[in-house]
């Protein structure tokens, strides 16, 4: 019987437990990742057959292009605003229901649901809401911001996206928050409440302190997930009124497949995978560092 | 003992993985397999909505027939869209529906159907020929135009109504004034829609060039090289006056981005509404009344018979895919082409089940829904008018929102314009 340690033994081992998933891995994640690396640098419309190579010329094109840099700054200013009330409202659902009151695990399914549905169809749903169930109300009972369909304003428009995405996200960050907050130890807790706390100071001393990790996780998750929004974009608004609503993941894909630019569509995807990384990171960074001095 | 047990370990890892791998590329067979059992399969891309239930009835039936299996998909998206997501991915339909346009984009991945029968029985003249071969089956002939619910109108009018009496402008929106007098507010119903504004409505300034491909393609090109000055355009200035005649007496309003084009369907389809602004592929408006035809929008420049002549031409069509179909698959497509032409099953298909006006001589069925004899109408007098369907991908979307705005009373005339101008001038 041959020795345990050897190298092949490893290496057959490691094959056979983590070779099948590291080979999908490779294969839908990182061989795509690096193939439309390479599709940045071609001209290609995204039908024919010839993929013509034109260098850097696809990225002058987006650092110049006017409209998705207006479409950028939107997803930026749609996922600082959902983040924050996704998280401040995820925390607060969180805290109301692990404080023991009697229906709290109905409570918790409840929150939780808007989650199941896929954001395809939670889009026509709300569509429905703000273009017809709305507008009735607002009509029947002659209220001046309802008698208009939120979906034809721009700005209103937006407003919609944010109020569906909170309602989307903001369960699905409380069942994270409901674990952090469960594992906050009961005996600082206590200690505190015999020191002579009162509840708010002991949310604020104690508990937010404690949750460090949990915040950082939700930041995460809603920050990527807001800024690759394209489903709910789709579904509730089309980009519409008139294109206004585009945010950069739809712009992309606008880009890459109805004006045939697959090159530049692919290059702007890009673009939007640094950003998007950067502030991920620089995020779990500031957030990690102040949980080490805490 | 151990010995085995690592045996079996390795063994059951290997098989795993075996399955694993086996999973993400096991598609393509698990489809020629399922060939075996009767005959061949084809997939075949439905990309009229109003036809979706036509189709998959006729798949059972034309597996009875033939032992054919079609399995019929649907897709509301930007065909081009569609398309170029399924080559991406490799996978592509054996027979597309397609809009004219895409002929040419796709032209590399397309079967050459000029050795076909059909090519003589008007293939040619209604198909998409590219250097002298046709790459496309017309499956019909449709018409772009402003529906009317006759009934709706002598409910209140109290006389016969025809639309030869009203295309004019001034005698159109005499009528308009007449109908809102006699109790229906808004006699319009005008889609948000972007492929309805900006391909269809908007379009009708390209078709509307001199009646013949050769004079639209050139009017276009001169958009494309910036020399039309649309503030200055007739035709343009034109449209625009009776995009606001129909607009001023639409009935979403009050809220014109909020229109459904099914609520649109249903105020037509009952008489709340007289008028829309939409083509014959409208099938589904019989429930109350017959009485339902297809005018030409009445314009203030008349040029060219704009008043007179019906914007018609073949618009969806099939190909045929040759870069990932097999040969027994293309074969099955193209029997099935002929199967539609010179069967009478198949051009009771088309004409009875499906309502359509089609592009074969040799079909001599009468078509029997009202707007499609409308069409017929205009066909047999010699009084249709170039459709032009050569517009890019992105027309709808990019000029669609610049009419959404127009619209909604957030640009002006001379703004939209400047904006259709630069769209043009941005195509290569």
């Amino acid at each position: 019987m041959r020795k345990k340690n050897t190298f092949w033994h490893k290496l057959l081992l490691f094959t056979g437990f983590a070779g099948p998933a590291a080979f999908c891995f490779i294969m839908v994640m990182i061989v795509p990742f690096f193939y439309g690396i390479y599709l940045t640098l071609t001209g290609w419309d995204g039908i024919s057959a010839v993929k013509d190579f034109v260098g850097l010329e696809n990225y002058y094109t987006v650092f110049t292009e006017a409209e998705f840099w207006r479409s950028v700054l939107l997803t930026v200013i749609y996922s600082a605003i959902s983040v924050v009330l996704v998280n401040v409202l995820a925390f607060a659902l969180a805290y109301g229901v692990t404080g023991g009151g009697k229906s709290q695990n109905f409570f918790r399914a409840g929150f939780f649901t808007p989650n199941l549905i896929g954001g395809l169809v939670l889009g026509y749903i709300w569509q429905f809401i703000f273009s017809r169930a709305l507008v009735s109300v607002g009509t029947a009972f002659d209220i001046e911001g309802l008698s208009r369909s939120w979906l034809s304003d721009p700005i209103l428009a937006v407003a919609a996206l944010i109020i569906v995405s909170v309602w989307q996200y903001s369960g699905f960050m409380m069942l994270i928050y409901i674990a952090g907050l469960t594992s906050v130890p009961k005996e600082l807790i206590e200690a505190g409440v015999i020191d002579g706390c009162g509840k708010g100071q002991v949310l604020r001393h104690i508990i937010l302190p404690q949750m460090r990790s949990s915040f950082v996780i939700c930041l995460f998750l809603t920050i990527t997930r807001c800024f690759m929004t394209y489903d709910l974009n789709l579904s509730l608004t089309d980009g519409g009124p008139f294109g206004t609503t585009e945010m950069a993941a739809m712009h992309v894909y606008q880009q890459a497949f109805v004006s045939h630019n697959y090159g530049v569509g692919q290059a702007e995807a890009v673009v939007l995978f640094v950003i998007c990384a950067a502030v991920s990171v620089l995020q779990v960074y500031i957030g990690r560092r102040n949980e080490v001095d805490a | 003992m151990k010995r085995t047990k690592r045996l079996v370990s390795i063994g059951l890892t290997a098989v795993m993985a075996a399955t694993l791998a086996a999973g993400c590329s096991g598609g393509k067979e698990g489809q020629d397999s399922e060939n075996d059992n009767g005959g061949v399969t084809i997939t075949l891309l439905n990309t009229k909505s109003e036809l979706v239930d036509q189709f998959d009835a006729l798949a059972d039936e034309y597996k009875e027939l033939t032992g054919v299996n079609i399995e019929v998909q649907f897709t509301s998206d930007v065909v081009s869209t569609h398309l170029s997501e399924r080559y991406a991915s490799g996978s592509p339909y054996t027979i597309m529906m397609v809009d004219r346009t895409d002929v040419y984009a796709f032209q590399d991945y397309l079967l050459d159907l000029s050795d076909e029968d059909w090519i003589a029985d008007g293939g040619a003249e209604y198909g998409v020929n590219i250097d002298g071969k046709t790459y496309s089956f017309p499956l019909l002939v449709e018409a772009v135009g402003l529906l009317y619910n006759a009934q709706a109108i002598e409910d209140i009018t109290g006389e016969e109504f025809n639309w030869t009496d009203y295309n004019t402008p001034e005698k159109f929106e005499g009528l308009l004034e007449e109908l809102k007098a006699g109790g229906m507010e808004s006699p319009v119903a005008v889609n948000q829609d972007d492929w309805s504004l900006a391909n269809h409505f908007f379009g009708q300034l390209y078709d509307q060039q001199g009646n013949s491909e050769e004079s639209s393609q050139a009017y276009v090109d001169s958009l494309k090289n910036g020399e039309v000055d649309l503030t200055g355009d007739a035709r343009f200035n034109s449209l625009m006056d009776s995009f606001d005649t129909l607009l001023e007496y639409n009935i979403n309003s009050a809220d014109p981005l909020a229109a459904d084009y099914d609520m649109n369907n249903e105020y037509f389809a009952s008489g709340e509404v007289a008028f829309w602004f939409n083509g014959s592929w409208v099938t589904d408006v019989y429930s109350q009344t017959d009485k339902i035809g297809i005018m030409p929008l009445p314009q203030s420049d008349a040029d060219g018979e704009a008043n007179d002549r019906l914007i018609a031409g073949a618009s969806k069509t099939f190909v045929i895919d040759k870069e990932y179909s097999t040969e027994e698959q293309q074969q099955a497509a193209k029997d099935f082409l002929n199967w539609l032409v010179y069967d009478e099953a198949g051009q009771s298909f088309m004409v009875d089940d499906c309502g359509i006006v089609p592009a074969f001589t040799n079909i001599t069925k009468e078509v029997s829904t009202p707007i499609s004899i409308a069409v017929q109408q205009f066909i047999q007098d010699g009084m249709t008018s170039y459709w032009y369907q050569a517009i890019p991908g992105d027309h709808g979307t990019e000029v669609g929102a610049l009419l959404q705005k127009y619209m909604s009373g957030n640009m002006d005339r001379e703004e939209f314009a400047s904006a259709v101008e630069d769209y043009w001038t941005a195509q290569e």
